[in-house]
């Protein structure tokens, strides 16, 4: 895990690895940084090969109430998420 | 992050052969997961991805379940926003300030907003589930105009500009919302109240109507004008008096208009106007399509709009005519001081033409020898030419009241042509196929009418030519083409074949100073046409160019006949009776005096009215009156003849008066028995006239 304080970003590079399921992992670490994404406006970067990954992550986090860009990059994908902007009531 | 590894190899070390409990609570899990995974919308997780150690590592139930309260409250989130979404709509919906309505597919309104409430629903209605045509439009209108049905036909936006309904106007705009397969599910149709709009357009209208009324049927003539001149506007009455069309009215400027002598005052007026914004007055002449010209007086200001000159007003009025008729006055007033003068100028030189040809009346009468007589009959000719002239400069200068006389046209007619036509190269007929009737005629003023006419067409035939006179009885009928009475008039046509007359002209040709010859008076026939007027007859013209004119006179035939001239020709006739001559020209008295004497009458003398009243009672006090007075009608300071008769009228109502006057054309001479007077002898006298008319009405 690599965090770049200046911009806030929590970046996951799983390329490469013999990752059981990608969406899970990533499930994990957006439940996990809940707060961080919600309160303090953080967002997870995760970098894969893994080319499922740019539909089911979108997907699912988006029920969520997150937003999500994919990027392709050379021979991988980054997938940044970040918390939906909120209604000011 | 690692999720293999030790963990497996661990698991697989403690328990190399799982038992079958164990591998159906593995599945149990895998397909619990994959359920939940496939609810959130995701793949089953593939065997190879994740072995059974990893799967019990990882923790997927507890990760799914994590992400699942996370979408809860996210859904719980999203709902609050959407409420709020929607009430935050409905605020809108219902400040919006026109009227907005929602309509399913049946034409039912599922919801409408506060605005539109107050335009079309009453405050008790709930009228969501009724159609728009029971809450809003109540039937009025038809279907083919009806919104709901357009816009299911055309299945876009519809737009209606003024709908009129319960006495106000509307804009409508219907807007269909479909779904995502494209099927109609909605339509909103927003109601925008014009009515203000509309009534205020309509005053507008109203008002631009009124003033484009006033504009255009104002007789004077209005224009605008551009600041350069450029003409923007005009009326009807300048398009009407200037001859141009609107199209010819777009291309103009004013100096194109405008006379070339006025051009460089109006520029300089029109730039002290732009300069300093006062209102002038000035007069200008205009020229009309047709180039004629066009005297105008008026004003002109200026229209400023944020202290810049945006367009000259101009106000004019046609003054041509009233110029004319200015200018009329002036010379009908010229003329009647000439008028003037020349009666009292005649009056005189009657009076003593009177006392000359008296005398010499008188000096034939004594004398003996031929040669003398011949010499005083030169004289009397001479002096009758000189009665003649007076005559004619009276009637000329004043028109005059004709002394008519019972007479044909005939010997008069021939007697003035043959003299005007003596010595010109025009030859002249007389065509006459039955006996002409008689007419009421002053007979001096009559021959200046035909001198006038046979002149003209003289002159109308510079190389020569014939004249042609007819003369005819004719019968007029009520219903006749002339402004004349019905009845029996004697028609004299006197046709020429000169040059003739041009169309344009033929109606001015009887106007005072029209003349189409370089040197005419332009008095000629305007003198004719009054002269014949006063005859009670009329004088017309007819006249094609290079063909000739003819002048046409028709007189009223008289009721009686013509006198018969018996006596005048002869010797003149003597009498004995007792006259009273009252004149105030001691000249005229003495040589009527001894002319009524040498007839044999017994003659006393009067120098005014007073004295011959006076005279006259005396007489009758004698029980010697008199047999009959001849009275002067005009008698400086002192009684006239008029006021003398009413008198003598009333002292004898029988008495015989003759009145007498230098002024042959006052109206007394022309109609003297209305005022008392049996008879009349204009001054000169001859002897023939005198004691003819004295004879006829003393001698018993």
């Amino acid at each position: 895990m690599d965090t770049t304080p200046e911009a806030n970003l929590i970046v996951h590079d799983i390329r490469g690895q013999i990752c059981p399921s990608t969406l899970l992992f990533a499930l994990r670490e957006v439940n996990r940084e809940q707060q961080a994404l919600k309160e303090k406006g953080a967002a997870i970067v995760i970098l894969t090969d893994n080319r499922n990954a740019i539909a089911t992550i979108p997907e699912a986090v988006s029920s969520m109430g997150y937003a999500t860009t994919v990027e392709k990059k050379d021979g991988y994908y980054q997938i940044e998420i970040r918390a939906r902007k909120k209604r000011t009531n | 992050m690692p999720m293999n590894g030790t963990n497996r190899e661990h698991n697989s070390n403690e328990d190399r052969a799982p038992s079958c409990r164990e591998e159906e609570a593995f599945g149990y899990i895998r397909d619990k997961v994959n359920q939940m995974l496939t609810v959130i919308g995701t793949f089953p997780l593939k065997p190879d991805e994740l072995d059974d150690d990893t799967l019990i590592q990882l923790d997927p139930l507890g990760i799914i379940s994590d992400t699942f309260r996370q979408i809860l409250t996210h859904l719980n989130e999203t709902n609050i926003d959407l409420e709020a979404a929607r009430d935050d709509l409905r605020a809108i919906f219902d400040s919006v300030g026109e009227g907005i309505m929602v309509l399913n597919t049946q034409g039912e309104i599922i919801t409408y907003n506060e605005k539109m409430k107050s335009l079309f629903i009453d405050d008790s209605l709930d009228a969501v589930g009724l159609t728009c045509r029971d809450a809003v439009c109540n039937g009025e209108t038809s279907e083919a105009n009806c919104l709901f049905f357009q816009i299911r036909k055309r299945r876009k936006s519809v737009r209606v500009r003024s709908w009129h309904c319960r006495n106000r106007f509307y804009e409508i705009v219907a807007t269909p919302i479909f779904s995502r397969d494209g099927e109609l599910q909605r339509i909103v149709i927003l109601y925008m109240n014009i009515t203000n709009r509309r009534r205020t357009e309509m005053a507008l209208l109203e008002s631009e109507d009124r003033y484009r009324d006033l504009f255009d049927n104002a007789t004077d003539m209005l224009l605008i004008i551009a600041p350069d001149g450029r003409i923007l506007v005009v009326n009807k009455a300048w398009q009407e008096t200037l001859g141009y069309d609107d199209d010819a009215v777009a291309h103009l400027n004013i100096f194109d208009i405008l006379h070339p002598d006025h051009c460089e005052a109006c520029r300089d007026k029109l730039r002290k106007i732009l300069e300093d914004g006062r209102e002038i007055a000035c007069q200008a002449v205009f020229r009309s399509k047709a180039g004629k010209e066009v005297f105008v007086e008026g004003k002109i200001n200026c229209r400023f709009v944020d202290g810049r000159p945006v367009a000259l007003r101009g106000f004019f009025r046609d003054i041509t005519e009233k110029l004319h008729m200015e200018e009329e006055m002036r010379r009908t007033q010229k003329l009647e001081a000439v008028g003037l003068l020349a009666g009292g100028i005649a009056h005189d030189f009657n009076n003593l033409l009177t006392g000359i040809i008296g005398n010499i009346l008188l000096a034939k009468l004594k004398s003996n020898d031929p040669e003398v007589n011949q010499l005083l009959q030169n004289t009397e000719n001479a002096s009758y030419r000189a009665q003649e002239l007076t005559r004619q400069l009276l009637t000329f200068a004043k028109g005059g009241a004709p002394v008519k006389e019972t007479a044909s046209v005939l010997g008069i007619i021939k007697e003035v042509t043959a003299f005007v036509l003596s010595g010109s190269k025009t030859t002249w007929t007389l065509e006459a196929e039955e006996e002409i009737k008689p007419v009421d005629v002053d007979t001096g003023q009559f021959s200046q009418v035909l001198q006038n006419l046979v002149i003209n067409s003289d002159q109308a035939m510079p190389d020569g030519g014939m004249i042609t006179v007819r003369v005819s009885n004719c019968t007029l009928s009520k219903q006749n083409a002339h402004p004349l009475p019905a009845g029996e008039y004697v028609r004299i046509d006197i046709r020429d074949q000169g040059i003739g007359v041009a169309k344009e002209h033929l109606s001015r040709i009887f106007d005072p100073y029209f003349s189409t010859k370089k040197r005419g008076s332009g008095l000629g026939l305007a003198t004719a046409y009054s002269i014949i007027r006063n005859h009670n007859g009329l004088l017309t013209v007819d006249s094609e160019l290079g063909v000739g004119t003819t002048m046409t006179i028709f007189l009223p035939v008289s009721t009686r006949k013509i006198k018969e001239k018996e006596a005048v020709s002869a010797e003149p006739r003597h009498g004995m009776g007792k006259i009273l001559v009252m004149d105030d020209d001691e000249i005229v008295r003495k040589v009527v005096l001894q002319m009524l004497t040498h007839l044999g009458y017994e003659v006393a003398e009067a120098e005014n009215g007073e004295r011959a009243v006076e005279m006259y009672q005396e007489a009758i006090a004698e029980n010697r009156p008199y047999d009959g007075v001849i009275l002067d009608l005009t008698v400086p300071g002192k009684m006239g003849g008029k006021e003398t008769i009413a008198r003598l009228r009333s002292l004898d109502p029988q008495v015989k008066a003759i009145v007498s006057s230098g002024y042959s054309n006052d109206p007394i001479m022309a109609d003297y028995t209305k005022y008392g007077f049996s008879g009349v002898v204009p001054k000169p006298y001859s002897m023939e006239k005198l004691s003819e008319t004295v004879h006829s009405l003393f001698v018993k």
